[in-house]
């Protein structure tokens, strides 16, 4: 019983080398999508509910400033590019487990552990479809963010913000994937999730420059590669003087987000056997 | 040529937990497999029978490389199913028992063409096979329907043509008729054979005497995790050939009478099928040697405070075979 | 008594099993009671950054309130409070058809409007546990204790403030359980009473437009009581009249929500879609 691969298959013809990594990205893509544009009420509420939480975020934090500030335009585009930043934190964060999950309720996750796609990438469906979602979004959240608070968002550097934003989408999937390791090992830990989505963004300093912080808390604050994005974004949005120069930011964004990808991807392998070992991969 | 499928002395438990409201309960260790060898041959269908709980679909899920064994070796097309998972999963085509399993805002097509590309399959093949496989299994004319509108037989259908997209020269069948209408059951049966007929190792899983007997060229019988006994179906039955099979509708049935069965001289096996729990209404098997026998045994069950509501003489099937291997029935209803 | 024994049975039956299965999620529970606090938080951390040292002055002029962390975690508890109870009764339907017990409720001698409202009195008595926790942890930090008449009046006002929205929830069940994005339209229902019930700031930041609308949510009334009852801050209604308020709006909220759940009910039983998903 050692000689290797007795039987040949008959008609089928495989990809090979890298086509084989683009085609597993394709099937993902191409399925994130077309099930996105399946369920267009969500598309249709997100756009409707905008004002709604625009409001519900802005309002309070503007009671904590004297009432004639409340236009002031520094702090209303700092919020809109927080606001952007903490969509683009949660895509990251949140996609693969609730990609897990939704495999383990929908019943297809063993089907898809059947095949040899990359795992990274078998949970990165949602992925595709939050790239047409927050380009959608950013358009929206402006036009909404002008008409309430009748203030226009600067984006003085779009290339530039664009880059700071796809770097804090892939630091916060790196994340995001051991989230999804741990949710399909333990299911439900969102809370978890949640909590680090607060801390990433106080301390990472989303809303506001971590200069504003307790050095105490600062010293945290310059750990999270969420810092160093955030600080891009709001330099090439607003302007405004980074913590550091700019090549040494993009530099440890980079290490960051190789070094936490890395890792998740890891995990995933990880528990993936463990679940194996203990049979509870089908579970949900 | 090797054998397709080798299982040696596979073993595995599992630990679950009871109730318990903020932390969980009492641990439970459950031996789903307790030392499973055989072996399956390339080109023919294999059938493990037993009931549920037997173990079948640990087994399946090993192979399958699902599953991980605590002890034992498998090998699947000549690779290791733990060393070599990934040139397993090449090789296998799996349809798992499950009435999930599909993404529902997805037509059929749409839900096998994602699947064929996590397979790998160039886009023009993928593209022809599943046309082939739809027309193969009576599903081409829902091919563009969501899957949300998908009836079971559809959907246990679609499950099989998914096993097949790559072309597997070995199949994993998990139940795969189980629930559906006859007609979808008898369509599901007519692709196992023409898959027999392509050259497919096919290993099924099934706690359905007929389909065993119909569609396996070997059946091993597997009950609390043991390979019971393995042959053709007809070596299995030839071993009850010469045994007496009756079935005695019973009022009043408890679990005593079949313990007081199996005593009686003759008798080879006993198994119970509750019909009616609060009635206590059971259908008894009993699988018995020698004309005397008959007498003994109805002589017992009227001198039981029991009503006996009908006798009924059978001619012995693979049922039979596993009554007298194992003192359980195959199907629960 | 036996007319007064089984729905008390029936009630039991429905908060038993509902608390039984919360508390077996506990994770997500720590995470809903945790959330007010994670939310009030993150708006006094920027606050704070962004307005400096005189922040918490500025609440003060802008709100009549000192105290921003209490104000914030009454309106997180009851914002996460309307939240859940419109999602979970909106897709009370839904859920029970994907787990098949849905019709099973039909075949027990119960209303089955009744029944669903239980569960969403069980969501009030959730969210009750998780106010009087985080409420508690505030004043014990601030060196005070919740006492007794504190926690019986906000009890009543967080359960007549929240129980009226199971209303609105039926109207969603009723309305998108054909077209199968329950969610989503919760969600739109949840996004708009959480901003107008001013649960996060005075409802006079609005333009009187936007503040006739509110008061037309019992949740409006109960963020100003609970607001009053715990850290003062000005309104313009006494206690008596938010109460009879938010009585006279969740009868109108259960009366529109039955009426839509009926016409659904007559509808799919004539259909038989009553357990189509």
């Amino acid at each position: 019983m050692k000689r290797k691969g007795g039987e040949s298959f008959q008609n089928t013809k495989f990809t090979t080398g890298v086509r084989t990594g683009l085609l597993e990205l394709k099937a993902a893509a191409e399925t994130g999508v077309r099930i996105y544009f399946r369920y267009p009420a969500w598309l249709i509420a997100d756009i409707i509910t905008t004002p709604a939480w625009l409001v519900l975020l802005v309002l309070p934090i503007l009671l904590f400033l004297p009432r004639e500030q409340w236009t002031n335009q520094e702090t209303l585009t700092m919020l809109f590019w927080g606001w952007i930043f903490w969509d683009i934190v949660s895509a990251g964060l949140w996609n693969f487990g609730n990609a897990v999950r939704r495999e383990q309720q929908t019943g297809t996750l063993e089907f898809l552990l059947l095949t040899n796609t990359n795992r990274a990438i078998l949970f990165s469906r949602d992925i595709f479809s939050r790239f047409i979602s927050i380009t959608l979004s950013l358009a929206y959240v402006y036009f909404f963010f002008t008409t309430i608070f009748g203030v226009q968002a600067l984006i003085l550097n779009p290339f530039g913000v664009a880059a700071s934003l796809l770097v804090g989408l892939f630091v916060s999937m790196g994340f995001g994937l051991v989230y999804g390791a741990l949710v399909l090992r333990f299911k439900n830990v969102g809370p978890l999730n949640n909590i680090l989505q607060f801390i990433l963004l106080g301390l990472g300093g989303a809303f506001f420059p971590v200069t504003s912080l307790p050095e105490y808390l600062r010293l945290v604050s310059y750990a999270l590669p969420h810092t160093y994005a955030a600080d891009l974004l709001r330099h090439y949005g607003m302007g405004t003087e980074t913590l550091l120069p700019l090549p040494q930011e993009w530099a440890i964004m980079l290490a960051y987000t190789f070094t936490l990808l890395v890792l998740g991807i890891k995990a995933l392998e990880t528990v993936e056997k463990k679940l194996k070992r203990s049979g509870q991969l089908g579970t949900y | 040529m090797k054998d397709a499928i080798e299982a040696s002395n596979l073993a595995k438990t599992f630990v679950t937990r009871e109730g318990g409201l903020l932390f969980r309960g009492k641990k439970r260790v459950v031996e789903a497999l307790k030392g499973v060898s055989f072996e399956v041959r390339r080109g023919e269908v294999f059938g493990l029978l037993g009931p549920n709980g037997a173990g079948k679909t640990t087994t399946i899920k090993i192979l399958s490389t699902l599953l991980l064994p605590d002890a034992g070796d498998a090998w699947v097309n000549g690779y290791h199913v733990v060393k070599e998972a990934s040139k397993v999963r090449e090789a296998i085509g799996v349809s798992l028992y499950s009435d999930r399993g599909f993404y529902w805002k997805l037509s059929g097509r749409e839900n096998l063409l994602y699947f064929a590309r996590l397979y790998h399959l160039d886009e023009k093949t993928a593209k022809e096979r599943i046309k082939y496989l739809f027309e193969l299994l009576d599903l081409k004319a829902d091919a563009d329907r969501l899957v949300e509108e998908y009836s079971t037989g559809m959907k246990s259908k679609l499950n099989i043509a998914r096993a097949l997209l790559h072309d597997p020269p070995i199949l994993f069948l998990d139940e795969p008729t189980i629930g559906l209408d006859p007609n979808s059951a008898r369509k599901v049966r007519e692709t196992v054979l023409e898959l027999k007929k392509e050259g497919k190792t096919i290993l099924l899983t099934t706690h359905n005497m007929f389909e065993a007997d119909m569609l396996c060229d070997r059946v091993a019988v597997i009950s609390k995790g043991r390979i019971v006994d393995v042959g053709t179906p007809s070596e299995l039955k030839s071993k009850v050939a010469e045994h007496k099979v009756v079935e005695v509708t019973l009022l009043g049935f408890d679990d005593k009478v079949t313990g007081k069965l199996s005593g009686v001289q003759g008798v080879i096996g006993v198994a119970a099928r509750v019909r009616d729990p609060v009635a206590g209404v059971a259908e008894v098997k009993v699988v018995y040697d020698g004309d005397s026998s008959i007498r003994d045994i109805l002589t017992l069950l009227l001198n039981e405070s029991l009503k006996v509501l009908s006798v009924k003489n059978l001619e012995p099937t693979l049922e039979d075979v596993f009554v007298t291997l194992t003192g359980e029935r195959l199907e629960e209803s | 008594m036996k007319n007064l024994e089984e729905p008390v049975r029936v009630v039991h039956a429905v908060v038993s099993k509902e608390m039984k299965i919360m508390f077996r999620y506990f994770g997500v529970l720590v995470m809903i009671a945790s959330i007010p606090f994670m939310f009030g938080g993150m708006m006094m951390g920027i606050g704070y950054a962004i307005a400096g040292p005189s922040a918490f002055s500025n609440f003060t002029a802008n709100t009549g309130v000192s105290n921003p962390l209490l104000y914030t975690v009454l309106g997180g508890v009851l914002m996460i409070g309307s939240m859940i109870l419109v999602e979970n009764t909106a897709g009370i339907i839904r859920d029970e058809q994907m787990m098949g017990t849905f019709e099973l409720h039909y075949l027990t001698p119960n209303s089955t409007l009744m029944l669903w409202l239980f569960h969403s009195l069980s969501t009030s008595l959730i969210t009750l546990v998780i106010m009087t926790v985080d409420v508690t942890v505030v004043l014990a930090w601030q060196g005070s204790l919740l006492s007794p008449v504190e926690w019986l009046l906000a009890a009543t006002i967080t359960v007549l403030g929240l129980l009226p929205l199971a209303g609105l929830g039926l109207v969603v069940a009723a309305l998108t359980v054909r077209f199968k994005e329950v969610w989503a339209a919760a969600s739109v229902v949840n996004s708009f009473v959480a901003m107008l019930s001013g649960f996060y700031y005075p409802l006079e930041v609005f333009p009187r437009v936007v503040r006739f609308i509110a008061q037309f949510l019992p949740t409006s009334y109960a963020a100003q009581a609970l607001r009053n009852i715990f850290s003062g801050g000005v309104s313009s209604l006494q206690l008596w009249e938010q109460v009879v308020a938010m009585t006279v709006l969740g009868f109108a909220y259960l009366v529109v929500g039955r009426a839509f759940y009926l016409r659904w009910e007559n509808e799919a039983k004539r259909r038989g879609e009553l357990s189509k998903y």
